[in-house]
């Protein structure tokens, strides 16, 4: 600060008891207009401007939003390459097997005491399902996987191949007016299929 | 006053919000003191509401930067409305950096002649003066910085700025003696 002569103070003194002109409604209608353009309010066009995020929290943000992406593509690959895998293999599928006291109802076809899928019939020693003794036979619930033959392939013995039998896995609703039908003696044991190894081999 | 204070803060916390209303609050209350001082770096009232609606939309869109720890509002809206005043002095004239002066003459104006004048009066000698002038007058012996800081404030030398005094003192002599005489 400078020392201020007396001529100084006195025109500072007469600055300060000058009286603004009214002009303060046409100044505030071209700060209002200018402010309307730069800083719009939510009655206007815009909302107005976010206080900037902090460095730390922005961050934050973005680690978890990588974080949930990576999650969900993970997960859909998993997911994808397993579904690749069951449709490269070989499946066949056996009948659910109604449990005893769940469903009353009984197939009792002879022919289907050895409803055994094969897939392979000529290479049987390596089959992982076999039809042999149907008394054995336990029960298998949803699909069974065999593993292809390799000898069979190579085989120069021409082969009679047969087309996987295809069943149903649903059941169908147990139907609680019918009775039971079937044949005496025959129990639930029958139906049971057993995956033995090498059941063909002595 | 207590009172007065948290209005004032509440108003400011408003205006941060971008609350209109608020901004016209504010602006009004604050319109006859940042006015007189948008006076004295023009050349007339046209001028002077220029400086004004510029200084309070920049006031508005800074309004989020504004402490009040670190000084009063008052303060921070005179060095807006200040710097916008000698912004627009600058823009009429750029400020010459060659005539420099080592000491500045004692001046030699009436003080009684200044008394008997009305603030309209002296304030149209003032706004009579180079902007250069006008604006080293002002800050030098309105304002009351010294010549470092006046320096510092429109980017010339000491000596420009002890210069462009002499020749305001000069001037305004001049024109205090004819209307004296006259």
């Amino acid at each position: 600060m400078n020392q201020k002569t007396t001529y100084e103070l006195t025109i500072t003194e007469k600055l300060e008891q000058l009286t603004a002109p009214d002009k303060v409604d046409a100044i505030w209608a071209r700060i209002e207009a200018q402010l309307d353009i730069d800083l719009p309010t939510d009655d206007g066009t815009a909302d107005p401007p976010a206080p900037p995020t902090s460095g730390l929290r922005k961050w934050i943000n973005r680690g978890f939003i990588i974080a949930a992406v990576a999650i969900v593509l993970t997960y859909f690959f998993n997911n994808r390459k397993q579904r690749a895998i069951s449709n490269n293999q070989p499946t066949i599928t056996a009948p659910a097997t109604p449990m005893p006291n769940e469903n009353p109802v009984r197939n009792n076809s002879p022919g289907n005491r050895n409803t055994v899928t094969q897939e392979n019939k000529q290479g049987g020693e390596n089959a992982t399902i076999s039809n042999a003794d149907s008394d054995t036979v336990t029960p298998v619930k949803g699909p069974v996987q065999l593993q292809s033959d390799s000898n069979a392939v190579n085989s120069n013995v021409p082969q009679v191949l047969y087309p996987p039998l295809v069943i149903p896995q649903k059941n169908p609703p147990p139907d609680s007016t019918k009775k039971g039908r079937g044949v005496k003696g025959i129990t639930d044991s029958d139906y049971k299929i057993v995956p033995k190894k090498d059941s063909t081999k002595p | 006053m207590i009172a007065e204070a948290l209005d004032i803060d509440q108003l400011v916390e408003d205006c941060k919000r971008n609350n209109r209303r608020a901004q016209e609050q504010l602006f009004r209350q604050f319109y006859n003191y940042a006015m007189t001082i948008a006076l004295r770096y023009s050349r007339d009232e046209a001028d002077a509401a220029d400086i004004m609606s510029h200084a309070f939309v920049k006031i508005f869109k800074s309004m989020h930067t504004f402490d009040k720890t670190k000084g009063a509002l008052q303060t921070w809206i005179k060095r807006i409305v200040m710097n916008e005043g000698l912004d627009h002095l600058k823009a009429r004239e750029r400020f010459s950096k060659d005539m420099e002066l080592e000491t500045v003459e004692e001046p030699q104006i009436s003080n009684t002649v200044l008394e008997r004048m009305g603030a309209d009066e002296i304030m149209k000698l003032i706004h009579q003066l180079p902007p250069a002038t006008h604006a080293v007058f002002v800050l030098y012996a309105v304002e009351g910085y010294n010549h470092r800081e006046v320096a510092e404030k429109l980017n010339i030398s000491e000596g420009t700025s002890k210069w462009h005094l002499s020749e305001a003192r000069k001037t305004l002599q001049q024109q205090l003696s004819r209307i004296h005489n006259g």
